[in-house]
């Protein structure tokens, strides 16, 4: 039943934006059919835009899951970007240097583990003032987003520059494909596997069912003998570990080179993820896949109808707002409902 | 003139309401007539809050009229109720922290954002309203500053400033110390010798008794006595109420624990969340198979030390050890290791994580889970869980149910269920009869006792001295976060541990 119900607001949540969205198309004089034609269905047909949507697909699911994570401490990572910038570099860092030589294969993994410990790195520092000074972390984690980006932007022109372009050299070690027939890689397999870890962690082990008390309440899970700082810790950084590594993929699967805009705007469509995906290993999954469609069909839509790809951060924002709103409007209803049996 | 021979202020005529398959109200007459206090009576989950939710506007009757001086009334909202003189004081108080009496009270005089509060003229009838009803509070202190019986009495204040004439108080007792009691008893009786209609909710058959010129008996959604307060008696009321007797639910046998000390602590200090220092070097000991009962006036320590002694908030001094071992509160899972069992004050949002189902909230405060390689064994989990909640009679749809959807009752039975599971040495029960009913106190009561004679430790820490004086074998009275004496039940009485705790050192 509650389930169901939370199935319904996150259908309709979809459904209103895109209503609300076919408005706007009309408005700027396009077809709202033919827009969202291009965008939802267009990417789905073929072999080559799917290895697009995969290009999408990857860093919104482990974007998701880290931001999951978070949420389920109900602490709120709006740091996705800074922790990715920093695992984007972590893995450039390893991509460009010698060391990457002596390693020969093993400069992927390591790579990839520098990112998640440069993005464990960027989000333990919300995390300690959180624990050590009660800061909020939704400001901090959103601060950190700017450091990181004039840090990156330094960077890229300045030390790491190679070439007439702000961006560094090209790495040395790519993530290898899956197919050859489109840009498709083992990121996608990574990000799935990591999803069912994510899954049984939250549902099966000692360490998820104590970060789901303590978001569930904290004061229940210091009478359940919980250390609640560690585990608000632990949450934070977890979170900027996922985002870490969906940096280093991005890195190394996608872009090959550190620039600035690396992060796009997986920071907050991870957000987007975890929100609509509910939080649920198979919910994130769809949810991902539903926004990588959007964002990769959005470049086409562009294209044949004339609708600027930031169309779909309008999407993104009002599915938010309605999913919001659903859930506040079933509590209210529901409180009531509770009230009644008292 | 008796009430009787006038009409009715209120009449409730054949009042139906149903949640889904549950009948919460079935046909309810009723009866208030101005210048009585009418009692109403009943287990949790009788139906009484649904019915004085309909009169309050907050429900809609599926069936039945609702008659107000003689003439059917619709009530649509607490609004309408207030215009029509129903005014309603809640368990939880619905004021403003911050603001003081005379704010909290301009608040709901004007309806319009913006428009201008006249303070001084609210002020002058506030005043004389406090004359009036000999109501004595501070209309100047920011709410909060309030013990909550001021605050009790602004919230009455309140309704007689919107000219109330049908008042209904909602367990109002619950939270007041029993000196407080008898001026809240003098107000409500200078409001009825002055017409007002009252409706008194309460478990407390004592109070009942002394406060009520009739008592109406709710049970299963249905009026089950009607009676005058003179003629009523104690021990059929409670056979309405749950078909049991009293002698039944009220005695306990009371065996002599034995001399081994099980758990002791020593010159306890400790601060609350507010950093104020509340707890002055408090030392206990409790021998196995013993109950020390812990009576205070809410505020003076009894929460932290329950805290500090089951581990859950940091001791700033003192040594705590269980059977020789010393414990530290900077480790609170030692603690559940070494056996001591918690039944924290709040059990909806401590005792349980309100979003959990029951299964999961199985979990809590255990160091051991069913289960190989690490992973949780779900479905051993569930057969767990549900075995326990047969035998602790836990009333639920079942071990998936929300624990916010489980009654008072059924989630205290739960989590006691959880911590007597586990054998404890030592087990802390903080207000664990609370707001629970005549019926499922006697069986929390009674789980507790069988604890004991297992040979558990226990330490209880009550607002009700009956209780206390019932099952403890030792009282020990706490003030300003320091002992100030121990007695043995048999030979003291209720006043002396009042006095007690209220300072006056034995």
């Amino acid at each position: 039943m509650k389930s169901i119900q939370k199935l319904l607001i996150l259908l309709l949540s979809v459904a209103a934006a895109m209503l609300i969205g076919s408005l706007l198309i009309l408005a700027s004089g396009a077809n709202p059919l033919e827009a969202y034609y291009y965008m939802v269905i267009r990417p789905l047909t073929s072999v080559n835009s799917l290895g697009e949507v995969s290009m999408y697909f990857t860093p919104l699911l482990l974007v998701g899951i880290g931001v999951s994570f978070a949420f389920h401490a109900r602490l709120s990572n709006l740091g996705g970007e800074g922790q990715i910038l920093f695992g984007a570099l972590g893995m450039t860092l390893m991509g460009i240097s010698p060391v990457g030589d002596v390693l020969g294969i093993f400069s992927l993994p390591v790579g990839c583990l520098l990112g998640i410990l440069f993005g464990i790195l960027w989000a333990a520092i919300a995390g300690f003032l959180r624990v050590r000074f009660k800061t909020s972390e939704i400001v901090v984690t959103l601060m950190l987003n700017y450091i990181a980006q004039q840090i990156i932007s330094y960077l890229v022109f300045f030390p790491l520059r190679s070439g007439a372009e702000p961006q560094s050299e090209k790495i040395a070690c790519a993530l290898p494909k899956l197919s050859s027939s489109s840009r498709i890689n083992w990121g996608v397999v990574v990000a799935l596997l990591l999803t069912v870890a994510y899954g049984v962690i939250m549902k099966k082990t000692r360490f998820g069912f104590r970060l789901r008390t303590l978001g569930g309440s904290e004061k229940a899970a210091v009478y359940s003998g919980v250390p609640v700082g560690r585990y608000y810790f632990a949450a934070m950084a977890i979170s900027g570990a996922f985002c870490g590594l969906a940096g280093a993929m991005q890195i190394s699967g996608n872009t090959m080179r550190l620039m600035e805009g690396v992060a796009g705007d997986f920071g907050f469509s991870g957000i987007v993820v975890a929100m609509l995906g509910s939080l649920h290993p198979v919910g994130l999954v769809i949810a991902s896949l539903f926004m990588a469609v959007l964002s990769a069909g959005s470049v086409t839509m562009q294209v044949k109808t004339g609708i600027p790809t930031s169309f779909t951060s309008v999407l993104e924002a009002l599915i938010v707002l309605f999913i919001l709103l659903g859930m506040a409007l079933s509590s209210r209803r529901g409180k009531h409902r509770k009230g009644g049996k008292a | 003139m008796t009430a009787a021979e006038k009409a009715p202020l209120l009449k409730l005529e054949g009042i139906t309401k149903t949640f889904g398959p549950m009948m919460a109200n079935d046909r309810i007459n009723l009866a208030l007539y101005g210048g009585e206090v009418l009692a109403l009576l009943g287990e949790n989950g009788a139906g009484k809050s649904t019915l004085m939710n309909i009169i309050y506007g907050i429900y809609h009757p599926d069936a039945g009229r609702i008659l107000l001086r003689g003439k059917e009334v619709r009530i649509s909202s607490p609004r309408d109720a207030l215009h029509l003189g129903i005014g309603m004081v809640h368990q939880h108080f619905m004021l403003i922290g911050r603001y003081n009496a005379v704010e909290n009270i301009c608040l709901i005089d004007r309806s319009r954002a913006f428009s201008y509060f006249d303070k001084k003229k609210v002020r002058a009838s506030l005043e004389a309203l406090k004359e009036q009803y000999g109501i004595e509070v501070d209309l100047n202190c920011p709410v909060e500053q309030l013990g909550i019986s001021m605050q009790q009495k602004i919230e009455i204040l309140k309704l007689l400033y919107t000219g109330a004439d049908i008042l209904i108080l909602d367990e109002p007792t619950a939270v007041l110390l029993p000196q407080e009691c008898e001026a809240l008893f003098s107000i409500i009786r200078n409001m009825t010798g002055q017409g007002k209609g009252v409706i008194f909710i309460s478990h407390k058959l004592d109070e009942v008794l002394s406060i009520s010129d009739r008592v109406d008996v709710l049970s299963h959604g249905r009026v089950c006595g009607h009676m005058k307060t003179a003629e009523a008696d104690k021990n059929q009321i409670v056979h309405m109420m749950s078909g049991e007797n009293l002698q039944d639910l009220a005695s306990f046998e009371k065996k002599s624990p034995s001399r081994e000390v099980v758990f002791a602590c020593e010159g306890v200090e400790a601060y609350d969340d507010r950093r104020a220092k509340t707890l002055e070097g408090v030392s206990l000991k409790v021998h196995k198979g013993e109950i020390v009962g812990i009576a205070g006036v809410e505020g003076n320590g009894q929460n932290e030390l329950a805290e500090v002694l089951s581990g859950v908030r940091k001791a700033h001094a003192g040594k705590l050890t269980i059977q020789g071992t010393e414990l530290s509160t900077k480790n609170p899972e030692s603690f559940i290791r070494q056996g001591i069992g918690y039944i924290p004050a709040d059990r909806n949002t401590v005792g349980t994580v309100p979003d959990f189902p029951l299964y999961e909230n199985w979990l809590l405060r255990k160091l051991h889970f069913p289960g190989k390689y690490g992973l949780i064994d779900q479905k051993a989990l569930q057969r767990e869980a549900g075995r326990a909640m047969e035998e602790f009679d836990v009333r639920a749809t079942g071990f998936w149910a929300r624990s916010a959807n489980l009654s008072g009752g059924n989630l205290q039975k739960f989590i006691l269920a959880r911590e007597l599971r586990k054998n404890p040495r030592l087990l802390i029960c903080s207000y664990p009869t609370r707001g629970l009913d005549v019926k499922a106190s006697y069986f929390v009561r009674s789980q507790i006792v069988a604890a004991k004679e297992q040979g558990a430790g226990v330490i209880l820490f009550s607002g009700d001295l009956e209780e206390l004086f019932s099952i403890s074998d030792r009282i020990v009275v706490l003030n300003h976060g320091q002992v100030v004496g121990e007695k043995l039940p048999e030979e003291s009485s209720q006043e002396e541990i009042i006095l007690m705790m209220m300072g006056e050192k034995a």
